[in-house]
């Protein structure tokens, strides 16, 4: 568990912060660490690299590597994106073939985000493998950079509610 | 309907499944059941008796296995929840828990100003007890709940019915998503009674599940939803659940609610020496996470009655995938598949018109089996372990057991707790034996290779296991040097006594790994790993030299 999160944490390091880890101690970032036990899935994993800051209703060139750990697999992509997403590029489907001993596969997007601060781009991957098909669903974030985000007055915090309440239909007799 | 046998004993009844969690459900209502009180509680006669049911709207699977069919949606009761009335002011005039029929039952004072509140908790004290919360990572871990309006007692016995809508208008989650939090309770509620009819006096540590339509598959911060994907996490006993429409929303995906659950109870109550991370059908997985994985597809299968497992997701969560534990072909079967160890994990335990082997074994000589002898073995928590311990549990059946193991390629004739007689090396000549013994001041060192041939991370042969026995109480000195492959090496190793850790050397030393630790007279384990090859790419075969020496 601790040695995955590790790998959690290189693969977050190597596909958003482009940030260099030199431990001297594996422990004391597995100590730190959060041990995760998740659900079955494809054995599909996804890195993305967005190729420059996001500005608002300009176009961004997004890159999402899908590897897979299995020997060879089909697999069938499919991207969407949120509503205040455009997709600018033609496709949002693929057919891939992945295998362990392969270079992973690399989907160019372009898009743009049109509002607010972020978007997701929704990948949805279906593994065909001789137990059957198995899927996972990848989303990839798309926002503005912290500094356009942190504008003055907006990073005040609201008080976590103790409970939420939620409307219920009611009947009364 | 799947049967399964779930009296203690070797010659327990049968018993529907269905039917025994009514019987359970309705003990443990009828066990939880209050009513309004406390130290300001109204002089009888003053009282009005205030009653309903609290119910969600369940979204079942499509009937072909794949998605949600917001067409079939079923109003459900919300089983073992906290329900209260509230003054206008908030103040909690009464408090009980819904039965097994979702009703509820409160005294409340005449003329007064109450609304109803269902909690998304489910609480129960004393012998078995549970206390389990749904809320919000986004928001602070808030509970969530369900209120009624603010209406007045009036003078006589009256009756509120609240419902939890899924939000769902036809096409999309257009308002308040208040039935998810309440399907999720209601999972595991379904979960705890299952696992109560085999041990009915367990104690489970506080369980929160944390939902969000906000929770999504990236990775970031917990408290903005991106969680990832749906996973347990060992250090808060809290689950957390996906939600976000149009990605991948588990709420309703009983079979990944209840997989996760088990987990828990792996972590509180069982044993859980599950490393995490990506696993699926066909991997050649690390065996202790092949064992635990397999038993949580296994176990949602018993604890929802049907032998499919479904994940649904995608574009309005028509898509996602699944696959039946009736099933005994899986690729690459072994002692290091999830699927060979689910398969024979649903197959000790069901029974009826779909079995399809002579083989059933109740529940509570299954857990058991997982509770003691499982539990305490010196080695590592494995398919080994657990066959070996319920063959103690259910001795009448070890030629049956053996044969249910064997056909999934895992030797079970005549092996023990550390697959000293395994056989299945999956073509790799760095694989067997699961352990190599390890000599307290031998001359000679063993020699081990981690590899990266079947994946990285949890995956078979990425971790070593060797086993030592300790005579006598001393400092040891424990030594892990590269002799082949990967230069400069980066070797790792941690030792265990019963599931516990007792050592870890996990320095970044090129080439080299030493430990000196004090032991006692024991059995011990250990595991021995190229760090390269449990992380993320990269590595390869990689070969150590471990030698134990008494300083």
């Amino acid at each position: 568990m601790r040695y995955f999160i590790m790998l959690c944490c290189c693969v977050l390091a190597m596909a958003c912060k482009e940030e260099t880890v030199v431990p001297t101690s594996h422990s004391s970032q597995q100590k730190q660490a959060q041990a995760r036990t998740t659900k079955p899935g494809a054995a599909v994993q996804l890195q993305h690299r967005i190729a420059s800051p996001v500005v608002l209703a300009e176009p961004v060139a997004v890159e999402l590597d899908i590897s897979t750990s299995s020997v060879t697999a089909d697999v069938r992509v499919q991207l969407r994106v949120d509503d205040n997403l455009s997709l600018l590029s033609d496709r949002n489907e693929w057919q891939l073939v992945l295998g362990a001993d392969k270079k992973p596969a690399t989907l160019a997007v372009s898009v743009a985000l049109q509002s607010g601060v972020q978007g997701y781009i929704h990948v949805f991957v279906v593994m065909n493998t001789p137990d059957g098909e198995r899927s996972r669903s990848f989303a990839v974030p798309v926002r503005l950079p912290k500094a356009a985000t942190d504008a003055p007055g907006k990073s005040e915090q609201k008080e976590p509610p103790g409970i939420i309440e939620m409307p219920a239909e009611e009947k009364t007799y | 309907m799947i049967r399964f046998n779930h009296c203690a004993g070797q010659a327990g009844v049968q018993v529907t499944l269905r039917l025994l969690l009514l019987l359970l459900a309705g003990v443990v209502g009828a066990c939880g059941g209050g009513s309004g009180g406390g130290s300001d509680e109204p002089a009888p006669g003053s009282q009005v008796t205030l009653s309903g049911t609290i119910s969600y709207t369940r979204v079942p699977y499509a009937a072909d296995g794949f998605g949600l069919d917001y067409d079939n949606a079923v109003d459900t009761p919300a089983r073992g929840v906290v329900v209260e009335a509230l003054s206008a002011s908030n103040a909690v005039l009464g408090s009980t828990v819904t039965n097994a029929d979702g009703a509820y039952s409160l005294l409340v004072a005449k003329n007064t100003d109450v609304r109803v509140r269902a909690k998304a908790q489910l609480l129960k004290t004393g012998t078995p007890a549970w206390d389990v919360k749904v809320t919000d990572n986004t928001q602070g871990n808030a509970l969530y709940s369900l209120t009624g309006a603010l209406d007045n007692s009036g003078t006589a016995d009256s009756s509120r019915d609240l419902l939890a809508p899924s939000g769902w208008d036809g096409s999309s989650y257009s308002s308040t998503r208040a039935a998810a939090p309440f399907a999720i309770a209601d999972t595991i509620y379904n979960a705890l009674q299952v696992y109560l009819s085999a041990q009915p006096d367990s104690i489970f540590v506080p369980l929160e599940a944390r939902w969000s339509e906000n929770n999504i598959t990236s990775n970031g911060a917990l408290e903005d939803g991106e969680i990832g994907t749906t996973f347990y996490n060992l250090n808060e006993q809290a689950i957390y659940i996906l939600g976000f429409e149009n990605n991948d929303t588990d709420e309703y995906d009983e079979s990944v609610v209840a997989h996760e659950w088990w987990h828990y109870v792996e972590d509180v109550l069982l044993r859980s020496e599950n490393l995490g991370g990506p696993h699926t059908s066909g991997d050649r997985l690390d065996m202790r996470v092949a064992f635990s994985e397999g038993l949580g597809n296994g176990w949602a299968a018993v604890a929802n009655g049907d032998p499919l497992y479904i994940d649904s997701g995608g574009d309005g969560q028509q898509q996602g995938f699944n696959f039946s534990l009736e099933a005994n072909d899986g690729t690459n079967p072994g002692w290091y598949s999830e699927s060979s160890v689910q398969s024979i994990f649903y197959d000790l335990l069901d029974a009826g018109a779909n079995d399809d082997e002579n083989l059933s074994i109740s529940l509570a000589t299954v857990i058991s089996a997982l509770a003691t002898d499982h539990k305490q073995s010196p080695a590592f928590a494995s398919i080994f372990t657990f066959i070996s311990a319920l063959k103690i549990h259910s001795a009448v059946n070890i030629a049956a057991i053996d044969q249910l193991v064997e056909a999934q390629s895992i030797a079970s004739t005549s092996n023990d707790e550390y697959g000293s007689s395994e056989t299945n090396d999956a073509g790799s000549s760095h694989v067997l034996s699961v352990y190599t013994g390890l000599v307290v001041d031998s001359a000679t060192a063993v020699n081990v290779c981690s590899i990266n041939s079947f994946g990285n991370g949890n995956k078979l042969s990425n971790f070593r296991f060797l086993r030592f026995t300790i005579a006598n109480t001393a400092n040891y000195q424990i030594t892990a040097e590269r002799t082949s492959g990967l230069s400069p090496s980066d070797p790792d190793f941690i030792v265990f006594r019963n599931g516990a850790t007792v050592a870890e050397a996990l320095t970044t030393e090129a080439n080299r790994e030493v430990e000196t630790i004090n032991l006692t007279p024991a059995e011990y384990v250990m595991h021995v790993a190229e760090f390269a090859n449990t992380s993320a790419g990269g590595g390869g075969e990689t070969c150590f030299d471990v030698r134990i020496e008494t300083q």
